[in-house]
């Protein structure tokens, strides 16, 4: 079943067309990934979905219906923006945003207490939200989203300013919010890390147009044989790494210049490589196929280079 | 109905925290507000005395300034509530989360004033005590006769304010226009045409007008004809319903701009 169709959605502010006629879907429980540089049109699109913003052309549907009249099933956390009041402590934040969509009672305080204890809070509920730290500010605003009880949640760079640890902790939460709640979650994010952990499909947006759109396992398989990494004996001079991107492959410069990694389409083009290091005598240590991530995968649709 | 008494319940919870929580405003507030009602009523008691006016028609404008300034303070706390709410909601980062409610996002700030003015109501009127006690000065007050006409009128200021709010979606920044119809809004508590018609015209004129009639007259709510219930009901229908179009409009274009939120 099919929880957000997003149709031909274009939106322009004034003469810059900030979403050009994008087409997605998510199906109902999977959590998927828009990603795209800043400025691709990501929050646009979330924000088109919670009605939000009223783009200029096509169509958004909430399980087959019209998100205008989808209020109940859509909650959402959004980046750059409080999302809290901070001086409310988490219990009463989430009473107040349960009783702002015309919920409450016994079952909301019950609801409440669950969340507070799932997501560790518990002995931080009395404590006003402006005096927790930045990783709790932000489980209490998923737990938000939670309380409302709609089967959509989009997060809008739900990791973005976290440490290590409050990033794992969020990333197992969303995790275990999609599988055992039976969640669909659309998020945004620059973190590649975050998508190929949890994310089941993925959308890649540029310039406003949606240049990818598959499942993170599908892409991960598309690319899986194409990176190698070449360790050689020293690092480069200048004048080589030039030579050596004079041909035809997209070739990434690592470890002061004494790794490099290639992403080809074909295994015979590694002689190609091999061959113009020989020619200027470049030692090769070892050479050997990299375990691909999504964030190479990533560049590597939206053309980026990374040295 | 149930969705409206819990979003009333919370609002009203969330007012009592962040009085309790912003201490210091709420405290400077109180002082500000009784301070500045000491300042006139002692202005206009010496201004009284050296023209020689008699201490019982003295006391009738005593009283009938009282009571203006009461219901100055109520009209400006629900009008000016809608559009700061709004303000403010915008620059905590959470008017997004008040549009994303199925409740409607007017009715949610309609019904947060509702919490608010009763919250503020209930404060003015242990002031209003404070202050008699102060100044001596005691005036009967029929709590229900007033609240009923404040609670008919005031509808036509929350439509106000529902424009104000309106437009503080669109423009931002729209201090100048509240200050400015905060000084506007006395004349709709202190002038009263001689044609109930006009005065009918006039959001909240009429309303004020019986509550002085109520006060001063020693009359009571039930002492209103059906006319004049018909007069309030009539105004506070056609000035809500204008803000309830002009900020469900507003919100109309905010959406198509990508305004909502970005402050």
């Amino acid at each position: 079943m099919k929880a957000i169709e997003v149709e031909n959605l274009t939106k322009y502010y004034g003469k810059v067309k900030a979403v050009d006629n994008i087409s997605f879907e998510i199906e109902k429980g999977k959590i998927c990934g828009i990603l795209g540089p800043n400025g691709s049109g990501k929050t646009t699109t979330i924000k088109s979905i919670c009605n939000l913003i009223i783009p200029d052309k096509g169509n958004i549907k909430i399980f087959g219906k019209d998100n205008k009249k989808s209020a109940e099933h859509i909650s959402a956390v959004f980046e750059g923006t409080r999302n809290l009041y901070w001086r409310l402590t988490p219990k009463e934040n989430l009473r107040y945003f349960a009783g702002i969509r015309g919920l409450g009672g016994r079952k909301i305080e019950n609801n409440i207490d669950i969340l507070l204890d799932k997501f560790n809070l518990t002995d931080k509920k009395d404590v006003m939200v402006n005096n927790l730290s930045r990783g709790m500010q932000q489980k209490v605003a998923i737990a938000m989203t939670l309380i409302c009880d709609t089967e959509i949640i989009l997060l809008d760079e739900p990791t973005l300013g976290l440490d290590v640890q409050s990033f794992m902790n969020i990333k197992d939460m969303l995790a275990d919010i999609a599988s055992s709640m039976n969640k669909t979650i659309l998020l945004s994010t620059h973190d590649m890390n975050l998508v190929q952990d949890i994310c089941d499909d993925v959308v890649i947006l540029n310039k406003g147009k949606v240049i990818a759109q598959d499942s993170v396992e599908k892409l991960m398989d598309m690319f899986e044989s194409m990176t190698y990494e070449i360790i050689l004996a020293e690092s480069l001079s200048k004048s080589d790494k030039e030579c050596l991107l004079s041909i035809d492959y997209d070739l990434y410069f690592i470890n002061n210049k004494t790794k490099i990694e290639v992403d080809i389409f074909d295994i015979k083009e590694i002689y190609d490589i091999i061959d113009k290091l020989k020619e200027k005598n470049i030692l090769i240590k070892e050479i050997k196929q990299k375990d691909n991530n999504f964030e190479r995968i990533y560049l590597n649709i939206t053309n980026e280079e990374v040295n | 109905m149930k969705k409206f008494y819990y979003l009333f319940k919370v609002s009203v919870e969330k007012i009592f925290k962040e009085l309790k929580r912003y201490k210091f405003n709420t405290i400077s507030d109180l002082i500000l507000f009784y301070v500045l009602f000491m300042a006139m009523f002692l202005g206009i008691q010496g201004f009284g005395t050296s023209l020689g006016v008699s201490s019982a028609d003295m006391g009738d404008s005593l009283e009938g300034f009282i009571i203006g300034y009461f219901l100055w303070t109520v009209m400006i706390m629900s009008f000016v509530d809608i559009a700061y709410n709004v303000i403010d909601d915008a620059n905590k980062g959470t008017l997004e989360q008040l549009n994303m409610s199925n409740i409607n996002l007017s009715q949610i700030l309609v019904v947060r004033s509702m919490a608010n003015l009763l919250v503020n109501v209930l404060l003015s009127i242990v002031l209003l005590f404070i202050i008699m006690y102060t100044t001596n000065k005691w005036i009967e007050l029929k709590i229900l006769s007033i609240v009923i006409p404040i609670f008919i009128g005031i509808f036509s200021i929350l439509g106000i304010g529902l424009i104000c709010g309106g437009l503080a979606l669109i423009f931002k920044k729209i201090q100048s226009l509240l200050n400015l119809a905060q000084f506007f809004l006395i004349g709709l508590v202190t002038v009263f045409p001689k044609s109930k018609f006009i005065s009918g015209l006039i959001p909240f004129n009429y309303v004020a007008g019986k509550i002085f009639f109520i006060v001063l007259g020693g009359n009571s709510f039930v002492d209103l004809s059906v006319l004049d219930y018909g007069i309030m009901i009539g105004n506070s229908i056609f000035y809500f319903a204008i803000g309830l179009l002009v900020f469900n409009q507003c919100v109309k274009i905010a959406k198509k701009k990508g305004l909502l939120g970005q402050y």
